[in-house]
């Protein structure tokens, strides 16, 4: 069965979008895919990435109308006949967590949260979730003013973490950091910002797939050994500790979460216990990962979406590590022309 | 035969925004509003020119009335006179059934002169006159106390009519929303609003007869209401026990929003703002877990934003194009902040009246006035208008028609598209007589010479 | 008015030009390329109001706004 999958955040910088690494887990899964990427800028490098990406869109951004968003997937789905869409990026899930049935009524699958999981895990209801869960949740208070920043880290008390609604996140050692941050995230992602309690402490993360009825299908952790400025992993290392494995399952069941997830936690140094920082309601950027210790999410999960037998195991070995690195392409500025005139690159060997 | 004339453009690729679509894939326009083109509307009522939609108006209000009285047994809603206190639209939400919820003795006055009785009004707000007091007693308003100096004055008016008068407080507390609005009302959790009925209890000229709140305005997060909810009945069980009286309305206010696009969101509206029936699941769900049926208040909602505002739109005329010296393309059209305060707040959605080939760019729009702060729209995603060309800005049907000044420039024509399929001028344009109209000059300054 | 960096520029037929010594790239419509044409040939905005009319359903003007906007646009970028 030829199968052909969407998957957006190919966005492979320094602050980078799962996307690419998604498609790379489904070429090397043994199943026959095609792989469209789904970008929203002419520089987004798995445009450029032909070996895994095999045709790229540029989208219309998700800010902007929600038909047009749809006309455009229409569009590419008459041309592709799409089977799964994966989406990769926070920004763009509320969206396609909006469109899901209109998607479904044309054929194209995807295996996203739905709007109710996707609140309980608002970065704003995590005390709530912890709860659910059974574990900590760092104190931390929502903003929308500069007013309520400073009553925030009066409160909290300095360093603290500040965060935007989806993404970003910085250590402010003072009330002008804090600041500095608040304008800066505002500036990109609107509102609220969450000023966080910082805890001292060791971050681990743990990669996921819920099927939508409590079960998961198949689960992975990692302990963070270098992460960049913008807090992302760089380099990382399996591990296997019962106690964060069970907890993520009881995200998944207490959720009955549907799709793809990051749980990222941090287990404070004197007491060991764990902190919920976060659920990202979609794959993280390391996904190939995993895939590469044989626990293949998205091969998986579209294995799943399009009704083939899959694997729900998560047996893989501790200490494998995970390096990241930068490589550069060599490309030709009519490549860049192609995709930035017309919003697509070429079909392979045209 | 000549070609199609395109607008030209050329534009320098910048990393990071380089996408060929934008905000704006489908590059759709507006050529009508239920069914009347958009240059009737202009032609015969002049531009700019709010539109208005009775049938919109009817069935927001029916959709959300419907579920609110599905869900709850006493059900009740009151027009918000502030969000639209045009005679038209209070008339067609009067005629559905709705009371008058006024915040000032202007508006009191100006639902009386409508025709709805005292009984049917309620008097809300931070400051109310002791004669306008008075005149709610005698006329039976549901009049909600906003402060211990108003509780006073409300006994003073009672003692003068010489009657016992039923008033409500209105109450503020932590809901998890900031800002918490905390200026309204006495407070629960500090037992400012226990102590206030306290007194109201103690007097010989008033009782207290309901429990008013209003969390606060375009408010995103349904759970705000259910805490609102837990907190008022926790309130309300605690003072009839206390007092042995029995509490006959709660009033959970307005603040649900409309899918006008909040400045400082992200995400398009359809996606970002629940649904209503969310908000309306918060408060009845949380009422029919908390209370007993024998014990059922009637709850009032006070619902504007949500009702209105998706029913109104301006009209403008691009009046001048202008390319500023960074290189930003701007239009002057002939709408400016006076008439448009919630531009403060909201970015428009804007339409154009016809299709325009050309590149889109991201374009400023400066209303009229020679005033600096007159910006419309900060950043609209807008093909090469060229001028005449007409914007339809919208959700507009709510504050705007009641925050509008006169500065500068006349107030336009609103108009109604009515349910039977014609058009009405509602309040027509003004003249100068309007605004000169109250003014007089001393004798001696009325002459002068060059 | 300097046509050398107009000379260097490697103009595609679908719109998208790039300046081989600065680097940068630029898209333009038919109308924005067919006024970068003439005025690589050494045509003054005069002579390309015209030409423009002669081909174009258009307004003298709406063309000449146009034109102006269009040089004003070349002249941010250093091309002019």
């Amino acid at each position: 069965m030829k199968l052909t999958v969407a998957v957006s955040g190919i966005n492979t910088i320094d602050n980078p979008g799962p996307g690419a690494g998604i498609c790379r887990a489904l070429k090397e899964s043994g199943m026959d895919v095609r792989t469209i990427g789904l970008a929203y800028d002419a520089l987004e490098p798995g445009i450029y990435l032909d070996h895994i990406i095999d045709k790229s869109y540029i989208m219309p951004y998700p800010s902007g109308s929600r038909e047009a968003f749809i006309e455009r997937i229409k569009d590419i789905h008459s041309r592709e006949s799409i089977d799964v869409i994966i989406s990769a990026l926070d920004a763009e899930l509320p969206i396609y967590m909006d469109i899901e049935p209109v998607l479904k009524d044309i054929g194209i699958k995807m295996l996203i949260p739905s709007k109710e999981m996707f609140r309980l895990r608002d970065k704003l209801r995590l005390k709530e979730l912890a709860e659910k869960i059974g574990v900590k949740a760092p104190e931390y208070m929502s903003c929308t003013s500069l007013a309520d920043l400073h009553n925030a880290v009066n409160e909290l008390g300095f360093p603290c973490m500040v965060k935007g609604p989806f993404y970003e996140a910085y250590k402010a050692n003072s009330p002008g950091e804090a600041e500095g941050y608040f304008g800066k995230i505002a500036a990109a992602w609107g509102y609220p910002i969450i000023v966080q309690k910082f805890i001292q402490g060791d971050e681990y993360d743990v990669i996921g797939c819920g099927d939508g009825n409590g079960n998961d299908i198949g689960v992975f952790a990692i302990r963070k050994m270098t992460i960049t400025k913008l807090g992302k992993v760089w380099n990382a290392v399996s591990i296997r500790n019962e106690k964060l494995i069970e907890a993520t399952k009881r995200v998944v069941k207490g959720l009955s979460w549907r799709g793809g997830f990051e749980f990222e936690v941090l287990l404070e140094d004197k007491t060991q216990e764990i902190y919920v920082l976060e659920i990202n309601p979609r794959f993280p950027a390391w996904v190939y990962f995993p895939a590469g210790c044989g626990i293949n999410l998205p091969a998986r999960m579209v294995q799943l979406l399009t009704g083939q037998d899959y694997d729900t195991h998560s047996d893989y070995k501790s200490g494998k590590l995970m390096i990241r690195y930068t490589n550069e392409l060599v490309k030709d500025i009519s490549d860049f022309e192609q995709i930035s005139t017309f919003g697509e690159t070429s079909e392979k060997g045209e | 035969m000549k070609k199609e004339y395109i607008k030209p453009y050329i534009r320098k690729q910048t990393a990071g925004v380089m996408n060929k679509f934008g905000v704006s894939y489908n590059k759709g326009h507006r050529e009508e509003i239920e069914g009347f083109h958009i240059g009737d509307f202009t032609e015969k009522f002049g531009s700019p020119v709010f539109v208005l939609s009775e049938k919109v108006i009817r069935e927001r209000y029916r959709k959300i009335y419907s579920y609110f009285s599905s869900k709850y047994p006493k059900a009740k809603m009151s027009w918000s006179y502030k969000t639209n206190y045009l005679d038209a639209v209070c008339s067609v939400l009067h005629q559905e059934g709705e009371t008058a919820e006024v915040v000032s003795d202007f508006e009191y006055q100006k639902a009386r002169r409508l025709g709805v009785p005292g009984k049917k009004i309620i008097y809300n707000g931070p400051y109310k006159p002791l004669e306008s007091l008075i005149v709610a007693f005698k006329e039976g308003a549901m009049v909600n106390l906003d402060n211990f100096d108003e509780i006073i004055k409300a006994e003073e008016a009672a003692k003068k009519l010489d009657i016992k008068a039923s008033v409500g407080i209105r109450v503020n507390m932590d809901t998890g929303v900031y800002p918490q609005w905390s200026r309204f009302g006495f407070n629960i959790e500090n037992n400012n609003a226990f102590n206030a009925v306290k007194r109201i209890q103690h007097s010989e000229y008033l009782h207290l007869e309901g429990i008013h709140c209003h969390i606060g305005t375009f408010m995103m997060e349904p759970s705000a209401y259910k805490e609102a909810v837990k907190k008022i009945v926790q309130l309300m069980r605690r003072i009839e026990k206390e007092f042995e009286i029995s509490i006959s309305y709660l009033d959970f206010g307005g603040g649900f929003p409309s899918k006008n696009i909040l400045k400082g969101t992200y995400l398009p509206p359809e996606v970002a703002i629940q649904p209503v029936e969310n908000f309306i699941d918060a408060i009845t769900d949380t009422l029919l877990e908390e209370l007993e049926p024998k014990e059922y208040p009637e709850v009032y909602l006070e619902t504007g934003r949500a009702i209105v505002d998706e029913a109104g739109w301006l009209i403008t005329t691009v009046d001048a194009v202008k390319r500023l010296p960074d290189g930003t393309k701007s239009y002057i059209i002939d709408a400016g902040v006076n008439l448009l305060y919630t531009s403060a707040w909201y970015n428009y959605h804007v339409e154009i009246d016809r299709e325009i080939h050309g590149a889109y760019e991201n374009s400023i729009i400066y209303g009229p006035l020679c005033m600096n702060i007159d910006v419309v729209v900060e950043s609209a995603f807008l093909p090469p208008l060229p001028k005449g060309t007409r914007l339809i800005l919208s959700p507009m049907g709510a504050y705007n028609m009641t925050q509008w000044m006169q500065f500068i420039r006349y107030r336009p024509a609103v108009v109604m598209i009515l349910e039977d399929g014609t058009v009405e001028q509602i309040r027509r344009p003004e003249t100068l007589q309007d605004i000169v109209g109250p003014e007089s000059v001393p004798e001696k300054l009325k002459r002068f010479q060059f | 008015m300097d046509k050398d960096k107009l000379a260097v520029l490697a103009v595609s037929e679908s719109g998208f030009i790039f300046d081989p010594v600065t680097g940068h790239s630029y898209t333009a419509n038919a109308t924005g390329l067919k006024i970068l044409e003439l005025l690589k040939a050494g045509k003054e905005p005069d002579e390309i109001r015209s030409v423009l009319l002669d081909e174009y359903d258009s307004t003298e003007d709406e063309v000449s706004v146009d034109v102006n906007d269009f040089i004003e646009n070349l002249k941010k970028y250093f091309l002019i």
